[in-house]
């Protein structure tokens, strides 16, 4: 692709841009009705394959299919990069030696490897489509970026996954591809999915009076349970469960719905074998194994940027002195903490957003994997939440508002004007299991917990464990999500209403909760807000790169041909020349650095070899003196090349005299 | 399994005696398209009359083992059938014959055995060992009842050649005795952006790859007084004659390192999914778990069989039983270590100098190894064997184990193998070092066995699998009873026997519920079932009470040689039919009349 690119003359480009400006723009591009009203205006797979194919025709971008999912879609790439030919990538590359890598340093952006979270595949999708714009309008900071670095962006890394959520029913989220799975194996598949009870076309929850459930209303809201707190000694009054029945009548409810192989469950770095979503082994399925390949394939790759709700650019992963000297690294190195926290603060600085919802601890995630396993910069984005609203007045009910009123921001995501007013839904739809729960608005929703169907126990009553839909895990992120639907007007909650259920005999059943997806991802008006930091900070990370220089080049004659030659190879940019954790699991590339005789006379190396590699130099200044001793082959003075070069760093010559 | 690449090899080997064979591979010569011969007066425990003549004690590459599968498939259709999972990387064939009597049951409802051969290329003898297998047990299978039970009974899945294309690699290129344990496929090493770009170099053109040593006042090794081709250590404060240099190989890409970037590197038997690390923790793993393509094809044939319940994946070298876990930070199930146990101790008595051993506990530490996934994540028992060990030259454990003892090797050599086995030191220039001198262990001596032991090898190790393979469970109605408790109502009590030593269910299947339950039904067309009880005890002062689905009786695991008894209730009369299903312990059933 590169080649093709490479013979598209300026001149034709600029036709192309009178042409087809704005013809990527998510702007023009009509977008048909979803079918899923909560992800209204946002696109499905037709919709993301054809704005693909529209960025196709820009010369800064191609795309091309890394393969294709069990249900036939094909997993897309979008590279942006400029038209004109790559900067050469290494000096040393000839007929002998085979060079591993080609192509620019570059940043790889994966969109929604959470399938509900679409937001991260528009967010993903977008960024391509701005950056495309943009360099064609002739955008400064953009063609310079794109000069110097590729951007590869996937922005729907599971296809399959991600158009259950826009088109199964009942509606939940779905993050599961389509391999059948037994997922409370019982060696059936799919024989107790959640039950769409009232007919509304949601699964939401399930509430079964009880005086001896574990749930109980909350004070402020009755419409929101909360687990009951042994150390008060509180009464319940509900059991909780996904609306569902129990159709295999094994005591648990809604607890198998087949519903296959999660891409974010599904990688190496701490996989739970025999878990829910996390398929037969890792990187098992061919939508993980297209993009994990695709990123071992290119060793340019120096930073990650996916989209999930185990964001780590408001919430930093932590260094940890005691698990740093385990053989098998779990925590962040204390070496790449600096570095990762610069480059998240200035993510939040941009983005403006607060109080973000705590992250969920990934098992088999896609960011761990980027950073732990394949030793690259890696973060993830939830790209927006709920944010902080303050009671509507008729809500408030005491004195205590579980939110300070003052910090109802119309700052960061939550834009003034862009509420969105989401009509009544006439169709409906639900939320089993909820692994991750509400990530967009509760931090609720660690991974792994119960199954769904069973009810929420004491034990499992804590922040910590999942609740069975997207309620009871934080109740102020509960609360604070109702009086955000009544500022936006959204209808996001459905209220309690009594249903038959045969599986309780005797016992008043009702079914209402949260919606799903409305937590998750904001209102498609919202998102070119949104995209805006993504794309500032990635134009930053840019300017941040490793930048190698040859310092102070020597040249000392010896006499009798020989020569001492010095140089100080030095990384002047901010970021190390890779991260700590590439140093340590052998991802990282070391650079090259080579002394090089002139075409046809060959240098003869009494100390050191021609080329060495140097393993990791910190940023800004970190350096490695090189010395080599060399005979010229005759008496007059050759010069030389000093060469510097690797996948991830813009190589560097400098030519020294020998005499 | 043992060992690192070649190009890693520590310079702590071995020295030779002059004697100087070519290493020769002709097809033609060395397939054995000999028409059978009839023997007069039989050797007792083989084939009388072999439809497909092997010779075993030869080595065969890729395509002469393919055409003996062929011939194999053919000579016995209803014994055998040959298939291919796909092909390699280098685009050959991955082969695996299914071997049953398929006029006897269905392939998939039999417990299933699966045996593989040279993952690691280099290994070679571990092809001959399954292929030895497959014969035997088609040969033998009209002139032996413990075979045509086996095949009755039994389904066998042997996948001779693992990694095809190093097969043809050790056979054709220059290599060592361990070189290439890794597949072909191009990796960048050394990460420096170049790949393959620094392969080693047969720079005295014979074929192995043997030593490169100088003379070198300061050297630290000496000849061998008694067998001077050996190089062995000098001791504290003795004055030595040679430094050396490592395998032959030149710095091609000019980096100041010799041959540090060859095909491959990746280590196949590091690629499994159980307890899987990256290369930094478990050196030799690839990108993922199966991302070796080869390995891939493999486990998804597997995994397509839960009938499979018992496994061998040959390996070579030093004569050991391997079972898992192949990490100290991984724990199998006490219940489950019995069953190694037994099996496990009965192979060392099948096979002299073989000892039964743990991966972690008493070898290395292996994360990612096939025995772990086959055992953690299917369920399935599995060991692999390390073909060949040193106690074998002279029957004795003086010369040792895996590497075993030089000195005794030495003497091997020259009195049984006259020599074969070294290339004698010659004088080669090398462009960095200068005049250095090349010779050493031929690539085929050190972890193979020679020609007049290899078919003594094949045996006792297909001896210690088809033991292992006969200990997979099997399950047998050893009786049904009934009384009658009042009009039209009976007591009826099956007993089922599991009498082999493996059970239905490991206990890490049952913890990881990876085998669906047992199934026992009692169905008659006149009969129905009130209520099911099931017991260990023939008393039934212990028993489990089925409440659901009382006709279909659930019962987690047979184990190892157990009785479990199954008692219904029921009302009616008639005929009836009591049938047990197992996925890994095959079916048994019995029918009835109550009146």
């Amino acid at each position: 692709m590169n080649r093709i690119r490479i013979v598209i003359g300026r001149s034709l480009m600029i036709g192309w841009l009178a042409v087809a400006t704005g013809m990527w723009g998510q702007a023009q591009e009509p977008v048909a009705p979803a079918l899923n009203p909560a992800l209204r205006d946002y696109a499905n797979y037709d919709q993301v394959t054809r704005r693909v194919q529209a960025l196709d025709q820009s010369p800064w971008a191609s795309t091309r299919s890394l393969g294709q999912t069990v249900g036939g879609r094909d997993i897309w790439l979008v590279t942006l990069s400029s038209p004109e030919a790559p900067p050469v990538t290494s000096p040393l590359a000839d007929d002998r030696l085979r060079l591993s890598y080609q192509d620019r340093p570059a940043i790889l952006v994966v969109g929604n490897v959470h399938a509900p979270h679409v937001a991260g595949c528009e967010i993903a999708l977008r960024i391509a489509e701005d950056l495309a714009s943009r360099a064609a309008a002739g955008d400064e900071a953009v063609t310079r970026f794109l000069t110097r670095h590729t951007v590869y962006v996937i922005p729907s890394p599971t296809p399959d996954a991600t158009e259950k959520n826009f088109s199964s029913a009942p509606r939940r989220e779905f993050t599961g591809n389509s391999r059948p799975t037994d997922d409370d194996r019982d060696f059936k598949t799919g024989e107790d999915p959640p039950q769409d009870l009232n007919g509304d076309g949601w699964i939401t929850m399930m509430r079964v009076h009880d005086e001896l459930g574990t749930y109980k209303a909350h004070d402020q809201d009755p419409r929101i349970l909360v687990p009951i707190n042994p150390k008060k000694n509180e009464r319940g009054a509900f059991r909780l469960y996904v609306e569902s029945r129990d159709l295999d009548q094994d005591k648990a409810f809604g607890e198998d719905a087949g519903d296959g192989v999660d891409f974010n469950r599904n990688h190496t770095f701490n996989y739970k074998f025999f878990s829910r979503g996390a398929g037969p082994h890792q990187v098992s399925e061919a939508e993980t194994r297209a993009v994990v390949d695709f990123a071992f394939d290119h060793p340019n790759i120096a930073l990650v940027l996916s989209f999930s709700p185990e964001d780590n650019l408001f919430k930093p992963w932590k260094a940890n002195a005691q698990a740093e000297r385990e053989r098998i690294k779990t925590s962040i190195l204390a070496a790449d903490a600096p570095y990762a926290d610069f480059l998240a603060e200035r993510f939040r600085n941009l983005h403006g957003g607060k109080d973000a919802p705590d992250s969920p601890k990934g098992e088999g995630s896609f960011v761990e994997w980027a950073y732990y396993h394949y030793g690259r910069w890696s973060f993830a984005s939830r790209g927006w939440w709920i944010p902080k609203t303050a009671p509507p007045a008729e809500a408030k009910t005491g004195d205590e508002s579980p939110t300070n009123p003052k910090q109802d921001d119309s700052s960061g995501d939550q834009l003034p004007g862009h509420g969105p007013t989401v009509g009544r839904f006439t169709d409906q739809d639900p939320q089993p299991g909820g692994r991750r729960g509400a990530a967009g608005g509760g931090g609720a929703g660690r991974r792994g917990g119960p199954p769904s169907g069973s009810d929420v126990t004491l034990s499992s009553a804590n922040a910590d464990a999942a609740a069975p839909g997207n309620m009871g895990a934080d109740a102020a992120q509960d609360l604070n999500a109702l009086y955000w639907f009544v500022s936006q007007q959204i209808d996001g909650f459905v209220p309690w209403t009594q249903v038959e259920h045969p599986d309780f005999p005797g016992r008043t059943v009702e079914v209402g909760g949260f919606l799903p997806f409305y937590r998750l991802n904001p209102p498609a008006s919202l998102l070119p807000e949104i995209v805006k930091p993504h794309v500032s900070w990635l134009l930053e990370v840019g300017d941040l790169w490793p930048t190698i220089e040859l310092r102070e080049p020597k040249v000392e004659s010896l006499g009798a041909n020989l020569y001492r030659v010095t140089c100080k190879v030095t990384n002047t940019g901010y970021l190390p020349t890779m991260p700590e954790m590439a140093r340590i699991n052998r991802e990282g590339y070391p650079l090259q650095v080579a002394l090089l005789g002139p075409a046809g006379a060959k240098l003869e190396f009494i100390e050191g070899a021609s080329r060495r590699s140097i393993g990791r130099l910190d940023g800004r200044g970190g350096n490695s003196e090189q010395v080599w001793i060399v005979r010229a082959p005759d008496n007059t003075a050759v010069s030389g090349r000093l060469v510097a070069f690797g996948p991830t760093i813009a190589a560097v010559e400098t030519v020294i005299e020998l005499k | 399994m043992l060992v690192r690449p070649s190009h890693r090899y520590s310079a702590r080997i071995l020295g030779l005696v002059a004697v100087s064979l070519t290493f020769v591979v002709n097809n033609s010569a060395l397939t054995a398209q000999d028409e059978p011969v009839r023997q007069i007066y039989k050797a007792i425990g083989g084939p009388t009359a072999p439809r497909v003549s092997v010779h075993w004690n030869r080595y065969y590459d890729y395509a002469q083992t393919t055409d003996t599968l062929k011939r194999l498939a053919a000579a016995f259709p209803n014994l055998a059938r040959l298939q291919s999972l796909g092909k390699s990387y280098g685009d050959r064939e991955m082969w695996v014959i299914t071997i049953t009597n398929f006029q006897h049951g269905e392939e998939l409802k039999k417990p299933g055995f699966w045996i593989d051969g040279s993952i690691h290329a280099n290994e070679i003898q571990a092809t001959e060992v399954a292929m030895y297998t497959a014969w035997f047990l088609l040969e033998m299978h009209n002139e032996n009842s413990f075979i045509q039970r086996l095949l009755r009974e039994r389904v066998f899945y042997i996948l001779p050649i693992m990694s095809p294309d190093s097969r043809d690699h050790h056979f054709y290129q220059p290599n060592t005795t361990s070189s290439p344990r890794s597949g072909l496929r191009p990796v960048d090493d050394d990460r420096d952006g170049f790949i393959d770009e620094d392969q080693a170099d047969d720079l005295n053109g014979d074929g192995h790859l043997t030593q490169m040593r100088i003379r070198d006042p300061n050297g630290r090794w000496k000849a061998h007084p008694k067998y001077p081709q050996l190089m062995i250590p000098v001791e504290d404060g003795e004055k030595g004659e040679f430094t050396l240099l490592g395998f032959e190989g030149l710095d091609n890409d000019e980096d100041g390192d010799i041959s540090e970037d060859g095909p491959g590197y990746y280590d196949p038997n590091r690629d499994w999914p159980w307890n899987w690390q990256p290369k930094y923790v478990q050196s030799g793993a690839h990108r993922y778990p199966l991302s070796i393509l080869e390995n891939r094809l493999m486990a998804e044939f597997v995994m397509q069989r839960p009938n499979l319940a018992g496994a061998q994946s040959y390996h070579n070298t030093g004569g050991m039983l391997l079972r898992g876990p192949g990490s100290t930070t991984d724990r199998y199930q006490p219940a489950d270590l019995q069953v190694y146990d037994v099996i496990g101790k009965h192979g060392e008595q099948l096979l002299p100098g073989y000892r039964y051993m743990n991966i972690a506990e008493d070898l290395y530490e292996v994360f990612g190894g096939e025995v772990d996934w086959f055992h953690q994540s299917l369920g399935v028992f599995t060991f692999t064997n390390e073909l060949f060990t040193n106690y074998l030259l002279f029957h004795s454990q003086d010369a040792g184990g895996f590497g075993g003892n030089r000195e005794r090797q030495a003497m091997f050599e020259q009195y049984l193998l006259f020599g074969d086995g070294l290339v004698p030191w010659t004088e080669v220039d090398h462009p960095k070092y200068g005049k250095v001198e090349v010779g050493g262990m031929k690539k085929n001596w050190g972890r193979q066995p020679p020609s007049f032991m290899l078919q003594e090898e094949c045996h006792r190790n297909m001896a210690f699998t088809l033991y292992h393979a006969d200990q997979m469970p099997l399950v047998a109605i050893k009786s049904v009873e009934w009384k009658r408790l009042a009009d039209g109502v009976f007591e009826v009590t099956a007993s089922i026997e599991n009498p082999k030593v493996i059970p239905t269910h490991s206990a890490v299947d049952l913890q990881q519920k990876i085998t669906r339950p047992n199934l026992i039904t009692i169905a008659g067309e006149n009969v129905n079932v009130a209520l099911a009880r099931s017991s260990t005890d023939v008393l039934f002062r212990e028993a489990k009470v089925h409440e659901q689905d009382p006709h279909e009786v659930r019962l987690a695991n047979f184990p190892g040689k157990s009785l479990t008894y199954v008692r219904w209730i029921v009302s009616g009369k008639g005929p009836f039919t009591i049938t047990v299903d197992t996925v890994k312990g095959g079916q048994a059933s019995y029918q009835g009349v109550l009146e």
